[in-house]
C-alpha cells in the first residue's frame, strides 16, 4: 500500500484536526512576534537562538523519555533499531518544532 | 434480461460494456498494476478534472466504505446524481473496538457522526434498503421508498449473526461473563466490564473463533492476547486459564503469522482447541456448547468472548446480487463481485466494496482503503465507456496487537504474500512502532480515507 505526499499530509491534517484552532492561534501569535522581532532587529541574535535551542533541546529530551508512556506503552516494549530510531526521530522532530515555535517569542524578549 | 439491461444502459447513459472475455483479459492485465491502482500511489494518475455525467448513482450503506465512495465520486464526477442510503447518524470507528473492549481506549474515542464526512451536494436518504432489484435497477427502503439508479455501489457492511448461537443474545454482553467486541461500541464497552472482572477474579477464559469470513479476523486473537497481557500487568495471571476454541486448524490465514501465533499462544499459556465450533450458550450455568469432530462438548467458563458467524445483511444475501453457489454463498451469502475489478459479474452496472463482498480475504478497514479506489475508478471508467483498468490485489492489513504497547504490522494480499507498506517495519517481529500506529495514527488515516483523500 503506497501513500502519496498529499495522502500523508491528509493523514497529518486529520491527526492534528482536534488541535487545529489552538495550533493556528499559536502560529498567528508566533508570526506577529516574528514581525515585531524583525522590526526590532532581535530575530537573529545569539540570545534568541540560544533560548530557542534550549527549549527545543529540553522538549526533545522530555519527549524521548515520556513518549513510550504517552502511547500507553513502556521502554520494555521497544525492540531493536526500528523502535529506538523512531523514538529518537520523533523526539528530534518535537524538539525542532518547539525550537521553531519558541524562536519568535525568544527573539521578542531580547533587548534591541 | 442481460441484453435488455445492456440496451437500457446504453440508451440511458451511453455505456459500452466490455464483453466478459475481454473483461477477464483486462482484469488479468490489471493485476500487475494493483500496487498503483489500489493505494493512491505517488505515481497514480488521478483524473485531471471531474468527469461530466448525468448518471444516477446509488450507494447502499454509509459506513467507512460507503462514505469513502461518496467522497471519491463527488470529487471525480460533475453533474452526477449521487444518493447514499444509510439510516445511522452515528459513525463507529470499528478498528478501535478491540482497544475499547480491553480498557485501553474509552468508548467515546470511537464515536463520530456520519454527517461530518458526507460530501456536499449528495442526497442522503435516512433509511435502510430492504430489497435489491437489480433487474429493474432499483432498490426499496424500509420506508417503502423506491430508488432507481443507473449505477449501484453496494457497501452495506455485514450482519453479525448472534442468532446462530443458541441461547445467545446481545443483551447478555457484559453479563454472566459474556463479552463480544463486535457490532458496536456499546458491546465493546460492556465487554470491557466483563474482562475487567475476569482479569481481577480469574477463572476459565474461553476466546472463540467462528467459521467463515468475519470482519477484522485478528480481533478475537487480539482480545485474547490483550486480556492475557492485562492479567500479567495486574499480577493475576496465575488465576486465569486461557483457552482458544477455534474452527479449523489454523489461527491466521497468512502462513508466517499462523506459525508465529502457533508458537506465541502456547508460550503464554493459551491452549488452542482446534475444530471447535461454538453452537450454544447457557448463560445461567456459564457453559458453552461446541461442535467437534468427536461430537458436541460443553465447556464451563468464567469469561467467554463470543464471536458469532457473520454474513451479508438479509436484504443483500437473499437478493440476486449474492453469490448463488460456491463457498461465498455457503459461507455467508456474500455479494458476488469480480475479486479484481469489484464489479458484479452478472449485473455490470453494480459494484461492491467493504465487508459485504465475497472475496477470499480481508474484511478490514485496510481492505476498504484498497478496494474503494478500485471500485470507484472502474465505475467511472464504465460511465465513460472506457475499459476498466483498476485492479484490487486483495490487500488487507492487521496491526496484530500482541500486548499493550507492542504489535506486528501484518499486510498481505490474495496470494498471502506479505506486502509491507513500510519496508523498514518487519512484518515478522513485534515492535513498538506498529502499536503507536494503531494507538495514534490509524484513526487519522481512516478519517482521511473516508474523506476520499487516501
Amino acid at each position: 500500500m503506497a501513500f502519496s505526499i498529499i495522502g500523508i499530509f491528509s493523514v497529518l491534517l486529520e491527526l492534528i484536526r482536534p488541535l487545529l484552532p489552538l495550533l493556528i492561534a499559536l502560529v498567528v501569535i508566533d508570526a506577529i512576534l516574528l514581525v515585531l522581532a524583525l522590526k526590532r532587529g532581535t530575530l537573529v541574535t545569539s540570545g534568541a537562538i540560544r533560548l530557542a535551542v534550549l527549549f527545543g533541546g529540553l522538549a526533545a529530551v522530555i519527549t524521548f523519555f515520556i513518549a513510550p508512556a504517552f502511547t500507553s506503552s513502556s521502554f520494555a516494549n521497544l525492540s531493536g533499531a526500528l523502535d529506538y530510531l523512531s523514538l529518537i526521530g520523533g523526539a528530534l522532530g518535537v524538539g525542532v518544532l518547539v525550537a521553531l515555535l519558541t524562536w519568535p517569542p525568544s527573539a521578542f524578549l531580547q533587548r534591541s | 434480461m442481460k441484453n435488455r439491461l445492456l440496451s437500457m444502459l446504453k440508451d440511458d447513459t451511453h455505456i459500452e460494456l466490455p464483453d466478459p472475455g475481454r473483461r477477464r483479459l483486462l482484469q488479468a492485465s490489471g493485476v500487475g498494476l494493483a500496487g498503483l491502482a489500489a493505494g493512491g500511489s505517488l505515481l497514480k494518475s488521478e483524473p485531471a478534472k471531474a468527469v461530466n455525467t448525468s448518471a444516477r448513482i446509488v450507494i447502499v450503506g454509509g459506513g467507512a466504505a460507503g462514505i469513502s465512495v461518496a467522497n471519491r465520486l463527488s470529487q471525480n464526477l460533475s453533474g452526477a446524481q449521487i444518493t447514499i442510503i444509510e439510516r445511522r447518524e452515528q459513525h463507529i470507528y470499528q478498528p478501535g473496538l478491540t482497544l475499547v473492549a480491553t480498557g485501553i481506549w474509552r468508548q467515546g474515542k470511537v464515536l463520530d457522526r456520519n454527517e461530518r464526512y458526507m460530501p456536499r451536494g449528495i442526497n442522503w436518504i435516512r433509511g435502510m434498503v430492504t430489497e435489491f432489484d437489480p433487474d429493474a435497477n432499483r432498490v426499496v427502503t424500509d420506508t417503502g421508498q423506491v430508488v432507481d439508479y443507473d449505477y449501484l455501489m453496494v457497501t452495506t457492511g455485514l450482519k453479525v449473526d448472534f442468532d446462530a448461537i443458541e441461547g445467545m443474545s446481545t443483551d447478555l454482553i457484559g453479563r454472566e461473563g459474556i463479552g463480544c467486541v463486535y457490532d458496536n461500541s456499546d458491546h465493546a464497552s460492556r465487554t470491557w466490564q466483563a474482562i475487567d472482572r475476569f482479569a481481577t477474579e480469574g477463572g476459565v477464559g474461553l476466546f472463540t473463533r467462528p467459521a467463515g469470513g468475519i470482519k477484522c479476523a485478528g480481533a478475537p486473537l487480539k482480545v485474547c492476547m490483550l486480556t492475557e497481557d492485562l492479567m500479567q500487568r495486574r499480577g493475576t495471571r496465575d488465576r486465569g486459564q486461557f483457552y482458544y476454541p477455534t474452527v479449523g486448524t489454523s489461527l491466521f490465514s497468512q502462513p508466517d503469522m499462523n506459525d508465529f501465533l502457533k508458537e506465541e499462544f502456547p508460550s503464554r499459556g493459551i491452549q488452542v482447541q482446534w475444530n471447535h465450533k461454538m453452537v450454544g450458550i447457557e448463560p445461567e450455568r456459564k457453559r458453552a456448547t461446541f461442535e467437534t469432530p468427536e461430537g458436541q462438548v460443553r465447556l464451563d467458563y468464567d469469561f467467554i468472548h463470543v464471536v458469532p458467524e457473520m454474513r451479508a445483511p438479509d436484504a443483500l444475501g437473499n437478493s440476486p446480487l449474492a453469490w448463488q453457489e460456491g463457498p461465498f454463498a455457503d459461507d455467508g451469502n456474500w455479494m458476488e463481485v469480480d475479486r479484481y475489478t469489484m464489479r458484479h459479474p452478472r449485473y455490470p452496472n453494480v459494484f461492491g466494496a467493504g465487508d459485504c463482498v465475497g472475496t477470499p480475504i480481508g474484511k478490514t478497514a485496510a481492505s476498504v482503503k484498497a478496494q474503494v479506489p478500485v471500485a470507484v475508478e472502474n465505475m467511472i471508467q464504465a460511465i465513460q465507456q472506457r475499459e476498466m483498468t483498476a485492479s484490487y490485489d486483495g490487500y488487507t492489513s492487521c496491526p496484530l496487537i500482541t500486548a499493550r504497547g507492542r504489535g506486528i504490522l501484518v499486510e498481505f494480499d490474495y496470494a498471502l504474500n506479505m506486502v509491507p507498506s513500510f519496508p523498514f517495519i518487519s512484518p515478522y517481529r513485534e515492535h513498538w512502532v506498529p502499536w503507536v500506529m494503531k494507538d495514534r495514527m490509524l484513526h487519522a488515516a481512516y478519517n482521511a480515507m473516508m474523506r476520499g483523500r487516501i
